[in-house]
Order: C-alpha cells, then sequence, then structure tokens
C-alpha cells in the first residue's frame, strides 16, 4: 500500500474535523471534532512509522518503534484531552443549562 | 489488487461514513457512536499495517475508555431544549469553504513528494508488543513516567474542576 493512500485519508479525516469545529456550536460534538483530529495525526505517526522499511538498511527497527511509541503518548494525550473537555463541559453546564458554546459570546466585554 | 488494497478501501469508507456521521448528525448520540465507528475503522488500519499493540491500546482507550466517557457526559450535559438554538447560516458556508481548502492545500503539499510502501520487513517485529515494550522501558522510561504523573495530575485536577464548591440544597426544598 503506498503512503500517499494514508495521507489523504488522514487529511481528509483531519479536514472534517476542522469542519466541525468551525460550524457546529454543541461543546461535545466539538470535542468529538477534535478527537477526530487527533486520530488523524496518531493514523499518519503510524503510517510515517512503517515508510522507510522497503529499502534494506535504510531504516532500523529501533527508529521505526519510535513512531509507534510517539503515537502510544498521542493516544494517552488524546485521552487527556478528551476527559479535561469533558469535566469543563459539565462544569459550563451547571452554570448554564446548555451545551451551546454560543453562550460564550458574553465574555466578550 | 490483493486482499490489503480492498481491505484498505474497505475500511477508509468506513473511517469517511463515520467521520460524516459524527459531522452531521442533529443528536449527540449519534456522534458519539459515529466516533466509536471511527475509532475501530482506524485501529483496523493499524492492523492492516502489523502495528497489533497499538490498535489494542487504541480500541481500549479511546473506543472504550474515552467513548463510555463522551456517553456518560451525554447523559450528564443533556438538556430538553434544542442544543443548537442559532442557526448562522453564513458562518457555516464560510467553514466548510475554509476546511476544503485546508484539505487541498494540505493536498497539494505533499503531492509532489516521493511514494514509498507501507511494509513490514521480515524480522523487524515492529509493532509487535516485545519490541515497543522494550523501548518504552529502556530508552523511553522517563517519558512513560513522565506521563504517568500527567494522568495523576489530570485526574486531580477533573476533580477540582467538576467539584460543587456551593453548599447543597436544603433536601426539603428540592422538588422533583
Amino acid at each position: 500500500m503506498l503512503t500517499h493512500f494514508y495521507v489523504v485519508l488522514a487529511f481528509l479525516l483531519f479536514s472534517i474535523g476542522v469542519m466541525g469545529v468551525l460550524t457546529r456550536r454543541n461543546a461535545l460534538v466539538l470535542l468529538l471534532c477534535i478527537e477526530l483530529m487527533m486520530s488523524a495525526g496518531i493514523l499518519l505517526l503510524v503510517v510515517f512509522s512503517k515508510m522507510h522499511l522497503t529499502h534494506a538498511n535504510s531504516f532500523s527497527g529501533a527508529q521505526a518503534s519510535q513512531g509507534q511509541i510517539f503515537a502510544l503518548f498521542a493516544i494517552m494525550a488524546a485521552a487527556v484531552i478528551g476527559i479535561t473537555g469533558i469535566a469543563v463541559i459539565f462544569a459550563f453546564f451547571r452554570k448554564t443549562r446548555s451545551v451551546d458554546i454560543n453562550f460564550l459570546n458574553r465574555l466578550k466585554n | 489488487m490483493g486482499a490489503t488494497f480492498i481491505l484498505f478501501w474497505i475500511l477508509s469508507t468506513l473511517a469517511f461514513a463515520a467521520a460524516m456521521g459524527i459531522l452531521v448528525s442533529k443528536k449527540e448520540l449519534y456522534s458519539v457512536l459515529s466516533f466509536i465507528v471511527l475509532v475501530f475503522a482506524i485501529s483496523g488500519h493499524f492492523i492492516l499495517m502489523n502495528a497489533q499493540f497499538l490498535a489494542i491500546v487504541n480500541i481500549l482507550v479511546v473506543a472504550g475508555a474515552l467513548g463510555v466517557m463522551f456517553l456518560y457526559g451525554l447523559i450528564l450535559v443533556r438538556s430538553h431544549r434544542d442544543s443548537e438554538q442559532v442557526k448562522i447560516l453564513y458562518m457555516r458556508i464560510a467553514g466548510v469553504i475554509a476546511s476544503l481548502l485546508l484539505l487541498i492545500v494540505l493536498t497539494a503539499a505533499v503531492s509532489k513528494a516521493s511514494q514509498n510502501e507501507v511494509v513490514l520487513r521480515p524480522g523487524t517485529w515492529i509493532g509487535h508488543v516485545d519490541k515497543i515494550g522494550e523501548e518504552l522501558f529502556s530508552r523511553f522510561f522517563v517519558p512513560f513516567v513522565i506521563s504517568g504523573l500527567l494522568l495523576l495530575s489530570v485526574l486531580v485536577g477533573t476533580v477540582v474542576i467538576i467539584i460543587n464548591r456551593e453548599p447543597a440544597p436544603d433536601p426539603k426544598s428540592v422538588t422533583l
């Protein structure tokens, strides 16, 4: 499988995530779209860790494992972002009884 | 046209459909379920690239823990009103155009890059749990411990954010 297919797939998923962040007003869906963008990035990390293995001696096994370990830390960061975001949304909901982020307009002045 | 090719297209279509499901579904519940489907599709891609450990971790952590956490959050913050009361049309159109332009720019940026195959060279055992564990507990031990500390601080910080500082209401005055 060529790398280009995976790269374009990850870009497609990332763009859908950006579209969701820009168009949806629901805080929970917003957080889901951020997680979607993180997943696209993690997919790219794993793809690039496997990329140079066709050429002999170009890329050692230890170096390729580093990409996947970085992806592991990125999965952990995604989980941390999600849980903290849900906590913030819950605190926000308790004040406003709504998860619509248009409420934050009143922070303007 | 091997089995890998067919599986790649099936999983990619599934991932794309699930991502569109997150984006367009009216109810938050369907968005969360689409997100879980998306995580499974991405884990399928990981298995296709012979990264079994990451595939299992992705399912356990993101689809399992985070998906269930999103569902709990959905139960807690469910409001009876329509959650998106203000629908501004021009902002939506601007958002769609901006993200499509981002997709075009990113795709154009990599269109001239060299193409490589994503394969597993025999004997390297990359992506297997023993190889990753060996690296994780030798060279990456300090970042591993620091990430554990980060998780602990997130645990404490979440409790601090959520904790209710206002005094509890009088039980006699609560009306259901």
